[in-house]
């Protein structure tokens, strides 16, 4: 007398889930294959939102417009600065020499000394630095201008102060910035390492979509 | 007599090196100190090791105002520059802000370390006369 077993057999169990198995994995991995992988990992810390109007060292105007469809590296500085600046820019031309033929990338850098710092200083420091306009802006404005898009764009500091090194103090930031305005990211623009986080982390925003 | 003549001996060599030794400290701790005005006043822009940045900010281990034009460096440090310059086959047109912060003694403590760091002749330094005939340049 053999038993009556109602289970079906371990086997059929494995052939029936096996191919439902490998169906939600396949889903799963198109859901998120498929979708924007910089959202999971770099926070959103803000977004550029008051407008400007500024002069380049080619004395065009540029306003915010100019960051659409580009993925911006923004920075403060002053031509005249002895402290971080000049190892700031030593920084910001290895993004520039890293990145040399995107056109989806854009490094746009404010003086926050315009009244010393005018266009023609500015297209004598960029010629100085051998960078090319398209990929590299150097601009000025109105310094009440400029001290407020530190602020209310990329919570950055910069203000006059006459006991610091040339008479200003301001963030040694580089803020990253995506195709879409939003602020992907603060890095010590004065510390090679952050620097070279950085020409990784730009790769995965130049090639977003 | 024997014993006072190895006394003096032994008390002349002591003596020496006592002195060798105040005398290399001494030039260690200037050096020490040229070196650190030099970092915390010159370097961002020319360099550590005075390689200069592109066309912002030139070379100067091989400057001529280490050398023979060393008088006019004070000056330079004092009121900054403006203008073009070439050194070797490059042009710089910046400016180089001034730095009103350092004393004369400061300057001669970053110009002889500069000079022995790069093996330039180390000559006689009168930073205050030169600083004082600064307007006249």
């Amino acid at each position: 007398m053999t038993p009556i077993s109602r289970m079906p057999p371990a086997t059929v169990h494995i052939k029936r889930i096996l191919p439902i198995t490998v169906l939600l994995l396949l889903f799963s991995w198109l859901v998120t294959g498929c979708g924007n992988n910089t959202d999971d990992k770099f926070r959103v810390y803000g977004e550029v939102s008051q407008d400007f109007q500024f002069h380049n060292q080619d004395n065009e105007i540029v306003t915010k417009a100019i960051f659409n469809d580009k993925v911006v590296i923004t920075d403060f500085f002053f031509t005249t600065c002895p402290s971080i600046c000049p190892i700031m820019k030593r920084q910001m031309i290895r993004i520039y020499e890293a990145y040399p033929d995107q056109p989806d990338l854009l490094l746009f850098s404010h003086t926050i000394d315009p009244e010393h710092d005018t266009v023609e200083i500015l297209k004598n420091y960029s010629e100085g630095l051998g960078i090319k306009t398209e990929k590299w802006q150097l601009v000025t404005g109105p310094q009440e201008e400029i001290f407020e898009v530190a602020k209310n764009n990329y919570m950055l500091g910069a203000l006059k102060d006459e006991n610091s090194p040339g008479g200003y103090i301001h963030s040694g930031s580089f803020v990253l910035i995506d195709k879409n305005q939003k602020i992907r990211g603060y890095y010590n623009g004065t510390d090679a390492k952050e620097v070279d986080q950085l020409i990784l982390d730009l790769k995965e925003f130049v090639d977003e979509k | 007599m024997k014993n006072d003549i190895r006394r003096i001996r032994s008390l002349t060599v002591v003596s020496i090196f006592i002195l060798l030794s105040i005398s290399s400290v001494y030039s260690f701790a200037e050096q020490s100190s040229g070196e650190q005005l030099y970092t915390a006043n010159c370097a961002k822009c020319h360099g550590r090791e005075g390689e200069g940045f592109l066309r912002l900010y030139p070379p100067i281990h091989d400057s001529r105002y280490l050398k023979e034009e060393v008088s006019k460096l004070p000056c330079i440090i004092r009121n900054g520059l403006r203008g073009e310059i070439t050194v070797g086959d490059t042009t710089f047109n910046q400016v180089m802000p001034a730095i009103d912060r350092l004393s004369p003694e400061q300057m001669s403590q970053i110009i002889t370390f500069l000079q022995q760091k790069w093996n330039h002749p180390v000559t006689d330094l009168n930073v205050n006369k030169w600083l004082e005939e600064c307007s006249s340049r």
